[in-house]
């Protein structure tokens, strides 16, 4: 740009570092994919969710090998501590992975209405942002966490079925589960549903043809659009 | 403006600063778009961090230069730059550039203590994968809960150490799938097999992180309750547990440190702070550790101190004042211990002017930028506001130079000398190429020295005609005597030069016929800091020894520096007789030195009556001057090498608290062809270093350019 013969700047887009963590994992995620806008923010809560569940899925064998060969006296007593130690330090890598993967989903959604929006269309798929109750996977209006969460679950696999506890009064939401494996398709008949008693049930349906393997996906409020918890389902070999 | 579309930058200094926007500008990408002059007081680049050749090819440096393992956007700068010359790379060493820097994991620590007198602690640090330099990877991107994370690891890792029972090595973990049950199999599985106390505070440690699952809703009150009852049951079992040897001490005393500042970082909300550590800059980081909770003992730990020395944070130099803002002092030990690659620090493999500035200047001279030395700017003018247009900024009319020198016959100055085969900057400069350098020589004519004003002549630059834009790049101790217009009508300016203080350091170097080995140093660390008072940093630098021009080497060599206490009384810096008494003071307090406190690092320097052997020092051989005559006894200290930080160019920066808002970003646009660099600005990273110097260059280049994307400036976006 001239004015009358000289060169004058450019404004810029910003003129100050990002310090909200958050967005700045945010902004370089999507400098290195070129990714923007609500792919972006799926890219970036699809990677935590993997990053966070592989260690789960990677580890739950070894958990129970462990477990199983304390149950069956495989492990002497002078050889105890070692094996404790080891588990022990195991436990606490794996607590580690899990808590900053949950704390960077967290925060990152805590702070970024547009990844609340997006959080929100995930939870009611084919609708607008607003308005979730009617949202398959959204429990009915008034229903809310308070008394005890029944399951309901449809499948011919094996599963196990983990859910954090959660807060009460919180309506809970929840969009999907997904596998670590990009290829395999999510689980997306879930949700939560009003029982006649005003507690809820937590109903999943899952196709004879849902490979094995760990799902999980983030619970959230489905008023204040705020996480607040996480299902996970193992389906069993 | 020229007619080709080019635009014509003017670069004030030659500092890591100045010479990375440079190089930013002058990217064969940006296709010519910027030609670049840079005007350069005396006759060499680097700043704060030039260094010359002296007698016997001796390496003169302005104090003692390492770069830390976190220096990613200045090693990639060097790599680029060594990358660029291999090709032809003519004298200069540049195949590898890791031949010019040597890896160190391990730095040395040492503390008061009345039963012991001075005890020394070294501290080893892992070697991660990769380089500096290297791309990051976006899942390497530090966020404040994985720094806690890798907080957690080092507090584990430290406990392992004390209580043997818990392997150091213990292969990582595999699990459990939910809180509950990681929580009930650590009960289940840990039972009476190991320590009932050790156990309680990995199992906090773990609860601290499953904590984070457990109560997602309300982030900042169950977990800072959880940390403060890590610190609580840490600080309590330490101090039944353990009995008080230096080296459990000093481990209690990081683990303090660092658990008082996870304790403050989810006290103050810093997780979600949308300004990141920047909110606890007001705090002076002792204070903000004494608010949560760490003990006077860990503050006033080695660690600490180290912390301290490392960045001169000391107010007025005087080391009663310790003054360092908490956020930054937090970012910079995040970065320096969880964020380097390869090693904590590396050491240059010679002087900074031959493996950073030399090598530059060779590559910016290739692209076509012209070097200006002998330019001592005096004055940036301002536009008359009369004179803007509606909506116009302000802007640089003209610069105004005094010119300390000629070159004969109209020719450029040629800067380097060859020693060893590689081209180097000279401590002085080469009085032969300039019209009637004899005389300067004799006048004894020293063109860096803000004191000599001597001048053959003065220039003007006027905007368009001979530049479009200026990057500022002096320091910002110089900044209110070049740019008087500015200062006189923009408050924010103002305060600025007010509240960024600086600090004159001081320096010594000794070449010694004998090892360190010899000298009674028995510990394995090469940089040792937190020592004593005169002199707290030092360095052993005999691999620089090779890379000098003696016939008979020296056994090694070794740095020392420290923050010079400022003892001027008002007006005493107008005098122009005040760098040579400071220097004078130098020299006094480094003979004290080596005669007193220097037993602590080398009891076999000292003869039998206790007085050092001032034999060991190694006086140059090129001995045709009065000044390097042999000598004896204590005036053998006289042909060793000391210097006294204070021109305002010389001066450190400081990142006191409640100054770090006052700084201005080279993005800020108030002056419209104007743009400032160096590591006074707000870069991203306030602190006093060469990375904050590259940064700061790199946000000018973007300034003018847009380039380099702000997302590549490794460590901007940062909390």
């Amino acid at each position: 740009m001239s004015i009358d013969g000289r060169l004058s700047r450019e404004e810029l887009a910003r003129d100050r570092p990002i310090r909200a963590f958050g967005a700045a994992a945010a902004v370089n995620s999507a400098g290195e994919s070129g990714l923007d806008g609500p792919q972006k923010a799926d890219t970036l809560i699809s990677d935590i969710l993997k990053a966070g569940y592989r260690t789960v899925e990677d580890n739950i064998q070894e958990g129970r090998r462990t477990a199983e060969r304390l149950r069956a006296g495989v492990i002497a007593p002078a050889d105890n501590g070692e094996s404790a130690k080891a588990v022990a330090n195991r436990v606490m890598h794996l607590s580690k992975e899990l808590s900053v993967s949950w704390i960077e989903l967290i925060v990152t959604v805590l702070r970024d209405s547009e990844l609340r929006g997006l959080i929100d269309r995930v939870a009611a798929p084919g609708r607008p942002a607003a308005g979730p109750s009617e949202a398959a996977g959204v429990a009915d209006p008034g229903a809310s966490v308070g008394a005890p969460i029944t399951h309901r679950v449809s499948s011919r696999q094996p599963i196990e079925v983990t859910l954090s506890a959660l807060p009460a009064g919180a309506s809970p939401a929840i969009g999907g589960l997904h596998s670590l494996n990009p290829a395999t398709p999510p689980i997306t008949r879930v949700g939560f549903h009003a029982r006649d008693d005003g507690g809820l049930e937590l109903r999943i349906d899952i196709d004879d043809s849902q490979p094995p393997g760990a799902y999980a996906g983030a619970v959230v409020d489905a008023v204040s659009l705020r996480p607040i918890g996480a299902l996970s389902v193992r389906i069993l070999e | 403006m020229n007619t080709q579309g080019v635009a014509k930058v003017a670069i004030i200094g030659g500092g890591c600063a100045s010479i990375t926007a440079a190089f930013e500008l002058t990217r064969p990408e940006l296709n010519g778009r910027y030609e670049v002059t840079l005007y350069q007081l005396g006759w060499r680049l680097g700043g704060k961090g030039a260094s010359g050749r002296g007698p016997s090819g001796r390496i003169e440096e302005h104090g003692l230069h390492i770069w830390n393992g976190f220096y990613d956007n200045a090693f990639r700068l060097l790599r680029e730059c060594y990358a660029e010359l291999a090709p032809n790379p003519g004298p200069f060493d540049v195949a590898d550039w890791r031949q010019a820097f040597i890896p160190e994991n391990e730095i040395g620590l040492s503390a008061r203590s009345t039963a012991e007198g001075w005890h020394s602690w070294s501290a080893c640090f892992p070697a991660p994968k990769g380089l500096p330099g290297d791309p990051i990877a976006p899942t390497d991107l530090m966020s404040l809960p994985r720094y806690m994370s890798r907080a957690i690891d080092l507090v584990s890792a430290l406990l392992r150490s004390v209580d043997s029972r818990y392997a150091a090595d213990t292969p990582p973990a595999t699990g459990l799938t939910d809180p509950e049950r990681v929580l009930s199999a650590i009960g289940d599985l840990l039972g009476g097999a190991a320590s009932a106390s050790t156990a309680v505070l990995i199992e906090g440690l773990a609860l601290l992180q499953v904590g984070l699952k457990l109560v997602p809703t309300s982030l900042s009150s169950p977990l800072t309750e959880l940390a403060e009852w890590i610190a609580r049951t840490l600080r309590s079992w330490f101090e039944k547990s353990l009995i008080l040897t230096p080296r459990f001490q000093h481990i209690w005393e990081v683990m303090d440190i660092v658990v008082a500042t996870m304790v403050g970082v989810l006290r103050f909300g810093l997780l979600t702070h949308p300004r990141g550590l920047d909110a606890i800059n007001d705090y002076e980081s002792r204070d903000w550790l004494r608010m949560n909770g760490a003990s006077e003992r860990s503050l006033q730990s080695p660690f600490i101190v180290a912390l301290y020395n490392l960045a001169f944070s000391y107010a007025d130099g005087d080391r009663g004042q310790p003054s360092i803002a908490a956020g930054q002092a937090v970012r910079g030990a995040m970065r320096m211990f969880f964020g380097y690659r390869g090693a904590l620090f590396w050491r240059l493999r010679a002087g900074m002017g031959d493996v950073v500035f030399a090598p530059f200047h060779e590559a910016l001279r290739r692209r076509g930028v012209r070097f200006e030395f002998f330019h001592r700017l005096t004055d940036a003018r301002i536009a008359d506001a009369a004179d803007l247009a509606p909506g116009e900024r302000p802007y640089v009319t003209a610069l105004e130079f005094d010119v300390q020198a000629k070159v004969r016959d109209g020719a450029e100055y040629s800067p380097l000398t060859m020693v060893n085969g590689r081209p180097c900057w000279p401590s002085t400069p080469d009085f032969d190429q300039l019209e009637q350098g004899d005389l300067m020589r004799a006048e004894g004519r020293d063109f860096e020295s803000h004191w000599d004003r001597r001048r053959v002549g003065a220039r003007r630059l006027e905007v368009t005609r001979d530049f479009d834009f200026v990057v500022l790049g002096v320091s910002v101790a110089e900044v209110a005597n070049v740019c008087r217009d500015i200062i006189d009508q923009d408050p924010r300016w103002r305060r600025m030069v007010e509240e960024v203080k600086t600090t004159e350091t001081q320096a010594f170097q000794v070449w010694l016929g004998e090892d360190l080995e010899q000298l009674g140093w028995t510990a394995s660390p090469r940089i040792g800091t937190a020592h004593v008072e005169a002199f707290d940093t030092w360095c052993d630098m005999a691999h620089t020894v090779p890379e000098e021009g003696w016939t008979h080497r020296p056994r090694t060599v070794v740095y020392f520096c420290s923050a010079l206490s400022e003892a001027a009384a008002p007006g005493e810096r107008d005098d122009p007789a005040y760098p040579e008494r400071r220097r004078e003071q130098v020299r006094g307090a480094a003979i004290n030195f080596l005669r007193r406190q220097a037993r602590a690092l080398w009891p076999k320097a000292y003869d039998a009556q206790g007085e050092f052997r001032w034999e060991i020092l190694v006086q140059p051989e090129a001995s045709e001057t009065e000044a390097y005559a042999p000598r004896q006894g204590v005036d053998r200290f006289d042909s060793q090498y000391w210097r006294a930080n204070v021109n305002p160019t010389d001066r450190y920066v400081l990142s006191r608290p409640g100054s770090l808002k006052h700084r201005i970003s080279p993005l800020d646009i108030t002056y419209d062809n104007l743009t400032i660099a160096g590591d006074w600005t707000d870069c991203g990273f306030n602190e006093g270093c060469v990375e904050a110097a590259v940064m700061s260059g790199r946000l000018a280049a973007h300034a003018l350019s847009g380039a380099p994307r702000l997302e590549d400036i490794v460590g901007y976006d940062h909390p």
